[in-house]
């Protein structure tokens, strides 16, 4: 019996090479999306952690509270890198057209929605508007029903460009259910990691909510390292001989510095610095060092997975 | 070659009043003799930029156009003409946001070009590799005069392109162009829902099979594979090109 075992080339550097069957990485989204993933999902954390927590407290410019204000900005980047990063960027409004079946349909629903009702909601710190910029257990019911859509479709932020990437079915190594959760858990990860840099840097950091937010960091962090090696595993047991390729350029090949250096410095240094923290050693220094990290570790992991998107073979 | 946006307009196959055809292809690997002819047909009636081919001839064997495995004895390679595979469960369709991807009545899987806005997810779905996106305005270095039939469509920068089964010429009552200019006989073209046409009973007879039907894809291009046994049902991966075993009619 023969089976072809296709080679893996790096890129198809000769014009013949696309007549033949090999392993190729994917070249349509790199860095590009990667920042775009990595901008909505910061925005979006940020934004619901701080209702989540009912953090008053957060610092303000202008009267509006830091992580909002972040929040709305990031996703408003993430917006404009998608945008940019189209063929036709005039067109974009066509993108809200199906979202019955397609995820970027509906990620782009929830990013206009976010950045309507989050500036109305935010704007209220700025301007004397008829509701309240306060967290929703404090807030009136026309902020309530801003904040309901907020979170609403934050959720739908976190996890769509995941769900775009699982439903690429050419990229069996995006093709796992880990995916979206991954995507979901590095936005609460960054979402925490702005989060305490931006307190540290306002000064409201206190004790009284150090402890249940350093806490849940490191919840968060320890919960996404375990997604992180669950994926790689559930990838290697692929039955599609391209993810395997994949992983194999993630762990070993040309993407691996990125890789392990994400892992360390990006996944793991988090949660030792967060631990440290919670233990009592140079608390405040360390988060925000783990909070920073978190963030670099949140791109990174994003950047290297589109990275190691190999394709498949028509026949393998 | 820039084009007005308005100029395109979508092909919407009429089906006929009684019957509604699924339009298929068969391509008999025994036949294929990896020419390339249906490539550069495909390339030259659809006046395709440089650079873009709708269809393409792999090579299955070594690792380089035309390049077989196995041994000098014993060389081992096949030719698998590769294009659209216009399928009934489409995942470029489903992850389209625009609706630019869309099917008709009788199967064709095409691309409204004044819809698409480039995301390139339906690339990232495609299992076959077979679409392209036109990063740069499209170049045709090599004429400076327009190659192809008048009812090609026109292409432009910013958006993805894929074969359409030439279904302006279908719309005439004829072939696909690769159909027809195929030297060896090696494709097949006609309506999979009438069990008479020649489509449906080359499946039937010579166990034809489709790519990736594990992904459940669906395609409507099926192939009769290298030799005359059936092969593994998941696909063409599991050939046995055993020179001593070729059965010579």
């Amino acid at each position: 019996m023969w089976a072809p075992e296709p080679a893996f080339v790096e890129r198809e550097s000769h014009p013949s090479q696309r007549f033949s069957l090999h392993f190729t990485p994917q070249r349509e989204w790199h860095l590009w999306h990667a920042l775009w993933f990595w901008a909505m999902g910061i925005g979006s954390g940020v934004f619901l952690l701080r209702q989540f927590f009912a953090l008053e407290q957060t610092g303000t410019l202008l009267g509006m509270d830091w992580p909002d204000i972040l929040g709305i900005v990031f996703v408003a980047i993430g917006g404009l890198i998608l945008i940019l990063d189209l063929g036709k960027p005039q067109r974009v409004f066509n993108a809200l057209l199906q979202p019955k079946h397609s995820w970027i349909s509906r990620g782009a629903i929830a990013d206009f929605t976010f950045l309507f009702f989050g500036a109305l909601y935010t704007l209220a710190g700025w301007f004397s508007l008829p509701w309240s910029p306060a967290t929703f257990v404090h807030a009136d019911l026309v902020s309530q029903i801003f904040i309901a859509i907020c979170t609403l479709t934050a959720f739908v932020i976190m996890l769509y460009p995941g769900f775009v990437l699982y439903e690429s079915l050419a990229i069996p190594f995006w093709n796992s259910v880990l995916v979206p959760a991954l995507f979901f858990e590095l936005a609460i990860t960054s979402g925490f990691g702005l989060l305490l840099v931006t307190m540290a840097a306002t000064g409201t950091l206190t004790a009284a909510v150090l402890t249940p937010l350093a806490t849940a960091t490191l919840i968060a962090n320890v919960v996404t390292l375990l997604t992180v090696v669950l994926y790689l595993f559930d990838r290697y047991k692929s039955p599609r001989p391209a993810a395997r390729v994949g992983l194999q350029r993630l762990l070993t090949g040309k993407i691996a510095p990125f890789f392990w250096a994400t892992a360390v410095l990006g996944l793991i240094a988090p949660v030792v610095l967060t631990a440290l923290a919670l233990a009592g050693v140079a608390t405040v220094p360390l988060l925000v060092a783990g909070g920073v990290l978190a963030i670099l570790g949140s791109f990174g992991f994003r950047y290297v997975q589109l990275l190691s998107g190999v394709r498949q073979t028509a026949v393998l | 070659m820039a084009v007005a946006e308005t100029e395109q307009k979508p092909i919407v196959i009429s089906p006929k009043p009684d019957h509604i055809p699924h339009w298929g292809m068969v391509i008999d690997l025994n036949r294929c003799i990896g020419c390339e002819t249906c490539a550069v047909g495909c390339k030259i009636k659809n006046n395709l930029a440089d650079g873009v081919w709708w269809n393409r001839v792999l090579t299955i064997g070594g690792d380089g156009l035309d390049v077989a495995d196995g041994s000098v004895e014993q060389p081992r390679a096949y030719a698998l003409p590769l294009s659209c595979q216009h399928c009934e469960n489409a995942p470029c369709l489903k992850v389209c946001p625009t609706g630019a991807t869309y099917r008709t009545a009788d199967g064709l899987v095409l691309i409204d070009y004044n819809k698409c806005i480039g995301c390139r997810a339906c690339i990232q779905a495609c299992p076959y590799g077979v679409r392209i996106f036109n990063e740069e305005q499209p170049k045709h270095e090599y004429t400076d005069f327009d190659l192809g039939a008048a009812e090609a469509l026109p292409h432009e920068q910013g958006v993805v392109e894929k074969c359409t089964f030439c279904a302006d010429r279908l719309e005439q009552g004829l072939d696909p162009f690769c159909v027809d200019v195929c030297p060896a006989r090696a494709r097949f073209f006609g309506d999979l829902n009438d069990p008479d046409s020649e489509v449906s009973q080359l499946i039937e007879e010579r166990h034809a099979e489709t790519l990736h039907p594990e992904l459940g894809t669906k395609p409507s291009v099926y192939y009769i594979p290298p030799e005359k046994v059936r092969t593994h049902p998941t696909g063409l991966d599991r050939l046995q090109l055993n020179a001593a075993d070729v059965v010579h009619e």
